[in-house]
């Protein structure tokens, strides 16, 4: 009697446990297509911030190019269960964003690209897409650490090793955001 | 006109023009207070010669509540003249400023706050003092509100708790979002438990351990509801909800609006003085007003930098 009231409660220890592993990457990977739909919009405003600018920038071939290069790369499909994957997947969006950033840095020596109508909405449209990247970088990190704690804490750690699960990669900011703003900069 | 426009302008407000209608309304006032003053003493009379010369327990209590009910009438008379100054000096306050003021708000105004559960149940609800108009761009409304829960013991008396005074705040957001996001008040562990199931969406996870500390977020949209409260914004709200006058707060993003309950002490805009053409009394109006233009400073609601 005692051996079975000890399985059952190692069973509803480990049932609580894989519940628990489950739900958490479950969580996880609705966070991580909160990405995918936010960085769909971004993916769908290039084309048209590129097409304004390459009016004007004829002569920033490099720039433009790496712009298209790594949007198409960022929108190759990947696996979403696989760690490193998504790692790769989520680095080539960041690759995207700095390639903008350097565009829009350059754009800044193209006096009429910057009054240019179109690409001042198109300009603030991308800064509130970058807006939702960030807030769902945000939710997937908090998700990602939660299921980070149970994939490496014991006993949830046993349980996810049994499972297979494993932690997905942080979606860091990239460093070139991390640097602080020189007001300089802008004035 | 910018917001500092508008605070030079309300501060330099000059309450001459109205010096001639305060004098009169603050000698009806002393008037009406002598009045009271008269009615009080002969009820009194009245009251002690009944009870000394009657001896009746029931005609004692009758004349005591006679003798209340014409005393309140009498008192409802200074309350009424000062109203009367409000009436003036308020709407002439907001439009110096391109605002606008109504003394008694539609009832209807304090539905999006209910529905949002960002103020607590009620019974009964005092409406009054409504600004509303443009500040920079951003659209908003104030009013004041007073809601009241009514209950009665196994004799039937009737007891109110004053659950909320303060003020309902309306602005419009600077950032399209669709879904609904609620920012309450954190009730500990177990209040937020058995609270969390009456809110509507899910409980938000936030980053900022000391904004976490202080407040519950739910929403229909996880990713919204972090488009909204950035990093900075947080650091904002725990600023404004630490500000002295302001003893708890709890706020809302829905339909591109913010929705705020600041719950406060006191009655604003009734002026500093109980003299009717004292200048405190201007000068407080002025205070509460401004408190208006603080919302929007310490939460930047007009800056259109997206953080």
């Amino acid at each position: 009697m005692a051996l079975l009231i000890g399985l059952l409660a190692i069973a509803g220890i480990f049932y609580y446990f894989y519940l628990r592993l489950i739900k958490q990457r479950n969580y996880a990977l609705e966070a991580l297509s909160s990405i995918d739909v936010q960085l769909k919009k971004r993916h769908d405003l290039v084309p048209n911030i590129l097409k304004i600018a390459k009016k004007f920038m004829e002569h920033e071939d490099a720039v433009l190019t790496k712009v298209t290069q790594m949007r198409t790369i960022s929108a190759s499909d990947y696996d979403k269960t696989n760690p490193e994957e998504v790692a790769q997947h989520l680095e080539a969006s960041k690759q995207l964003q700095s390639a903008m950033m350097n565009l829009f840095a350059v754009a800044e020596n193209y006096p009429d690209l910057k009054s240019q109508e179109t690409m001042v909405r198109a300009q603030e449209t991308y800064e509130e897409v970058e807006g939702h990247i960030s807030a769902a970088r945000r939710f997937y990190n908090s998700a990602v650490t939660d299921l980070k704690n149970l994939v490496e804490i014991f006993p949830s750690s046993m349980i996810a090793n049994m499972l297979g699960i494993k932690a997905m990669p942080y979606f860091e900011v990239d460093e070139a955001e991390r640097k602080p703003v020189d007001a300089a900069d802008y004035l | 006109m910018t917001i500092d426009d508008m605070r030079q302008l309300l501060h330099s407000f000059d309450g001459s023009g109205f010096k001639s209608l305060l004098d009169e309304l603050e000698a009806k006032r002393q008037r009406a207070f002598t009045t009271f003053l008269g009615a009080l003493f002969i009820c009194g009379l009245i009251v002690i010669f009944i009870l000394l010369t009657q001896g009746d327990a029931d005609l004692f209590q009758i004349s005591v509540g006679l003798s209340f009910i014409v005393c309140m009438v009498f008192y409802r008379r200074m309350a009424v003249i000062r109203r009367e100054a409000k009436r003036e000096l308020m709407p002439a306050l907001c439009h110096n400023i391109g605002l606008e003021y109504l003394m008694t708000p539609s009832s209807h105004l304090i539905a999006p706050f209910d529905q949002l559960s960002i103020i607590p149940g009620y019974d009964e609800k005092t409406l009054e003092d409504q600004i509303f108009g443009k500040i920079e761009d951003v659209d908003f409304q104030l009013f004041e509100a007073k809601l009241i829960t009514v209950s009665r013991d196994s004799k039937g008396r009737r007891t109110t708790t004053t659950v909320f005074n303060g003020f309902l705040v309306q602005f419009n957001f600077h950032k399209n979002f669709k879904g609904q996001t609620i920012i309450t008040k954190d009730h500990t562990a177990i209040g937020n438990f058995l609270t969390g199931w009456t809110r509507s969406g899910e409980r938000v996870k936030l980053e900022d351990s000391v904004f976490e500390s202080e407040f519950e977020v739910y929403s229909t949209d996880q990713v919204e509801a972090r488009y909204l409260l950035t990093p900075t914004f947080m650091e904002r709200l725990l600023e404004f909800s630490r500000l002295p006058n302001i003893k708890q707060l709890q706020l809302a993003f829905k339909d591109g609006s913010i929705y705020m309950a600041i719950k406060r002490s006191g009655n604003a805009f009734e002026g500093g003085s109980y003299k009717l053409n004292d200048p405190e009394l201007i000068k407080q109006n002025i205070k509460d007003i401004a408190q208006i233009f603080d919302m929007v400073t310490e939460l930047k609601l007009t800056q259109n930098t997206r953080i």
